[in-house]
């Protein structure tokens, strides 16, 4: 079985259930294995000590749901940003009609012909086919997590970073937002720096980057106390997607392309999430 | 495969570094003989005698959560080599072909009006090669990728326990001893740390404090062969010339953020 991970931060009240940044890089990489040699997962929920020995219950249906998620987001085309090779953008323009020129003026020179025909169109094919070679891959990669889901098992693992933030949460005795600033401090520490800029979004009263679920005991969700959802019992309140600055997209769900309707990433979606119907409502 | 993994001192923290391309086996050495409780926890179906464990040697005890995070990283780091090898490269050989096959005919013809035609022609069939993004020279070596092949195969089986070779734990406990009575900038205590493996022949963590010196501290890497080499074209030839074979190449290693100890 291959492990992947979704991480149960602790919050004032409640949990959020999250995979940073580095956990969908993680995601791609290892659906990459999967697409080669196919196994079945098992999906390690992170807690803190003390949360370890309680029964999962409900988290465990969130936390697939977020990974069915994460996993979407993180197999999207695009969505490591790694530029293809080659010119691009303005420069591409002048190259293809600096070929055509050639061609224009080539007269009886092959060699201007050859090049034109290359500046002209050539590069402009060759970025084209390698552009639907990733689109390809990553649909493979999609198909492999696709097979792979749901998890063949799901365990609570004790996390010693985070049990050190639940200790920095216990040590305060009246709890209030501006926890979250020592919190946000002690993440580097605990080996959970990542988790860092999500604790100081909360600190400000912003809604966090990154691919989370709020996991509520009995308060209202961070930062959206304005429409928050039943509180009365664990619930999925919101998932946000991060996009190329870090900055929260404005819609729960993550927006695909039109060249993104692929079977295996349609398959992903299948079982969905019930994200955008239950997300609060922003500032 | 036996792998190895060492959560290295860093000034304020901890890095774990996993050893994932070393392909060599040291003889002798007890394999599989970590923490039951982490191996039952962590690895899944496993166990074959220690072949397909991932050891992780800390200074500390270590959370099952640790252990997954750590088992994580390696399975994606070995992902990412496989994901490399067949990510478009034969369009690529091909656009980087014709491209040359092209800057080369347009420079000779164009050589007859002069080098300012030549400048301009070059350097327009110059910039449609594929030289931004990915090339074929990034990432491991073509013997690391073989390597990873190799591990990826059998990596369901995986087991991950905290390291028990007496030697390795001996050795990492001196590394953190080190880093325990070194004072100063962070830049001496990552170099003093760098010398101490260097010493020690600990080729993989003295590759992973030089590459975190290379990235903190850029300038302090001075020395103007030092900046040709970190160039991007340049950086780019001398990453494929060391996938030519014979030549001596890094080892490959992941790493993954620790909490401080």
């Amino acid at each position: 079985m291959i492990a992947v991970r979704v991480y149960a931060l602790p919050l004032r009240q409640g949990a959020a259930l999250c995979i940073p940044i580095s956990g969908l890089d993680d995601l791609r990489r290892t659906a990459s294995l999967l697409a080669v040699h196919p196994a079945p997962l098992r999906l390690d929920i992170l807690v803190s000590g003390e949360a370890a020995s309680k029964s999962l219950g409900a988290l465990n249906e969130q936390a697939e749901a977020l990974l069915r998620h994460a996993a979407v987001v993180a197999l999207t085309p695009d969505s490591d940003h790694t530029p293809l090779p080659g010119p691009a953008g303005r420069w591409l323009t002048t190259l293809v009609f600096w070929g055509l020129l050639m061609l224009l003026e080539a007269g009886q020179s092959a060699v201007f012909i050859v090049s034109g025909l290359w500046l002209a169109f050539g590069v402009r094919w060759a970025r084209g086919r390698l552009s639907a070679r990733i689109a390809a891959e990553r649909s493979r990669l999609a198909g492999a997590v696709a097979w792979a889901l749901p998890p063949a098992e799901t365990r609570a693992a004790p996390h010693a970073g985070l049990s050190a933030l639940r200790q920095v949460l216990a040590t305060k005795v009246s709890v209030s937002d501006s926890v979250y600033w020592d919190l946000a401090e002690a993440c580097p520490r605990a080996g959970l720096g990542e988790f860092a800029g999500f604790y100081t979004a909360l600190a400000n009263g912003e809604r966090p980057a990154g691919v989370w679920a709020w996991l509520a005991e009995a308060s209202p969700a961070p930062g959206a106390e304005a429409a928050a959802p039943d509180a009365s019992a664990a619930h999925l309140a919101s998932v946000d997607t991060v996009n190329e600055t870090g900055a929260p997209e404005p819609s729960g769900v993550h927006a695909m392309d039109e060249a993104d309707n692929s079977e295996p990433r349609q398959a992903l979606f299948a079982e969905g999430l019930p994200i955008a119907s239950e997300k609060p409502a922003q500032d | 495969m036996p792998v190895d993994a060492y959560i290295l001192p860093v000034p304020g923290a901890s890095t774990c570094v996993i050893a994932w391309g070393d392909r060599r086996r040291r003889p002798g050495e007890t394999r599989g003989a970590g923490t039951s409780s982490a191996a039952s926890s962590v690895g899944a179906v496993s166990s074959t005698g220690g072949d397909d464990t991932l050891s992780v040697y800390a200074p500390g005890p270590l959370s099952e959560g640790e252990l997954s995070e750590v088992a994580g990283r390696y399975i994606a780091a070995l992902g990412s080599t496989l994901f490399r090898s067949g990510s478009g490269g034969a369009i690529k050989v091909w656009w980087w072909v014709i491209g040359i096959v092209v800057l080369a005919l347009l420079v000779l013809q164009s050589s007859s009006g002069g080098l300012p035609a030549v400048w301009i022609t070059a350097a327009a069939a110059f910039t449609a090669l594929p030289l931004r993004g990915s090339s074929a020279a990034d990432g491991p070596s073509g013997g690391a990728r073989s390597v990873a092949r190799r591990q990826a195969r059998r990596v369901q089986h995986l087991t991950t326990v905290t390291g028990g070779d007496a030697r390795e734990q001996e050795r990492l406990t001196a590394i953190w001893r080190v880093a325990q009575r070194q004072r100063g900038s962070e830049l001496a205590l990552l170099r003093a740390m760098e010398a101490h493996c260097a010493e020690s022949r600990w080729q993989v963590a003295a590759a992973f404090y030089r590459d975190r010196i290379s990235q903190r501290f850029p300038a302090a890497e001075g020395g103007p062969l030092r900046r040709l080499k970190a160039m991007p074209g340049v950086a780019s030839l001398l990453r494929l010339v060391s996938h030519l074979p014979g030549s001596k190449t890094p080892p490959a290693y992941a790493t993954l953020e620790m909490r401080s100890w």
